[in-house]
């Protein structure tokens, strides 16, 4: 429950600091790392892993665990970045659910590398997942395009109100573009 | 190169969409009948799009492949916090050097650090902190997929979260799709193995 309500409270406080603040996605990751460090430092030294046990951990590790450390360093880099990026385009709630459908070919992964083993009602039940997961942002882009009053946008659109009365039409053309 | 956001984009900045409205006026001012300025501000609108795929399928190879390293780490090397340091130096460091090159070669000035702006981010450290921790905590004790189905339910709360807090409006629309994926949750859940928390 504590993850849960952490992700969502994650998410909606990135968003409003996205819409008042307008930082850089790798500002953000900067300033959330650079603060998580110190306290996760300081987590460390309380939880007894620092300065003796993970570091002896980490002079004892074998080449291909210190490679899996090293891509983990890699792979955190890219998850922060992509998931602020992600928040930025996003709203709070398909963030979200992205997050949540991140999970399903970690799932078919999971089965391939750790030999989850996966049931026929489990798999009906992935598929409705996805099929809810596929109608989400559908239906956010259909409301975006309706509530921007949809206006088409492509080369074959002459924009006729626009050629005629640009003034009137810079608005609307604006917060289509927007959508 | 405009809609991608705050990524790649030189006003850094700005907002996407502020970006894009920039960049629409910006065209607009141009009128009338400056058809490249329009063809160019359209281009902007279909980019828009690719480039939140491009966002998600980047979000996505980096959840999926972290979230398995972190579970063959938690096998072979259980120091939560050893590992959250090292993957935030890695973070620091890359980024950094990121914000350097734009500043370079881009001209694009880095921010001047401030102690009021960095205090904003005081809660976001809070919430991440709390997800990384529980998350590996989590993985030692349930699979994979347990793990999984049960964060489905952070997409009500987030909806909720959204209308309650952010003030956005509540469109109804949005929920049965919503009502989908947390009903394959559970049919998938009540197959699995654990009937852990909920």
């Amino acid at each position: 429950m504590i993850n849960i309500t952490s992700h969502s409270g994650f998410s909606l406080y990135i968003k409003w600091l996205d819409t008042t603040r307008n930082y850089s996605v790798y500002i953000m990751s900067l300033y959330t790392n650079g603060l998580s460090l110190i306290f996760t430092v300081a987590l460390a030294f309380v939880a007894g892993d620092l300065p003796h046990k993970s570091l002896t951990a980490l002079g004892e590790m074998s080449t291909s665990s210190a490679w899996i450390l090293i891509c983990s360093g890699v792979g955190g880099w890219a998850i922060s970045t992509a998931g602020f990026w992600a928040n930025s385009l996003f709203s709070s709630t398909a963030w979200t659910v992205q997050s949540s459908l991140n999970k399903i070919p970690t799932m078919f992964l999971s089965v391939l590398l750790f030999g989850t083993k996966i049931s026929l009602g489990m798999y009906i039940g992935l598929t409705i997942t996805m099929l809810g997961g596929l109608a989400f942002p559908l239906t956010a882009i259909h409301l975006e395009q309706k509530d921007a009053g949809y206006v088409k946008l492509s080369d074959e659109d002459p924009e006729p109100a626009l050629e005629a009365a640009p003034s009137s039409a810079a608005p609307q053309s604006a917060k289509t573009v927007n959508a | 190169m405009q809609s991608t956001g705050r990524f790649f984009h030189p006003k850094a900045h700005m907002s996407s969409s502020a970006s894009q409205t920039a960049t629409v006026r910006d065209a607009d001012d141009q009128l009338p009948g400056d058809a490249d300025a329009r063809k160019k501000a359209r281009g902007n609108a279909v980019d828009n799009y690719s480039s939140r795929i491009l966002a998600a399928a980047a979000y996505m190879v980096s959840a999926v492949t972290l979230l398995l390293l972190n579970k063959a780490l938690a096998i072979t090397f259980p120091f939560t916090f050893t590992v959250l340091i090292i993957q935030s130096l890695f973070t620091i460091v890359l980024n950094g050097t990121i914000v350097l090159v734009l500043w370079r070669y881009y001209g694009i000035k880095p921010y001047i650090f401030s102690w009021s702006e960095l205090f904003q981010f005081l809660p976001v450290v809070a919430f991440f902190l709390l997800i990384l921790f529980t998350g590996f905590e989590v993985l030692k004790f349930v699979s994979v997929i347990t793990f999984v189905s049960l964060r489905y339910l952070s997409c009500f709360t987030s909806f909720f979260g959204e209308v309650l807090l952010l003030g956005k409006p509540f469109q109804w629309q949005l929920v049965p799709s919503l009502f989908v994926i947390v009903t394959g949750e559970r049919s998938y859940k009540s197959e699995s193995e654990l009937p852990l928390i909920c």
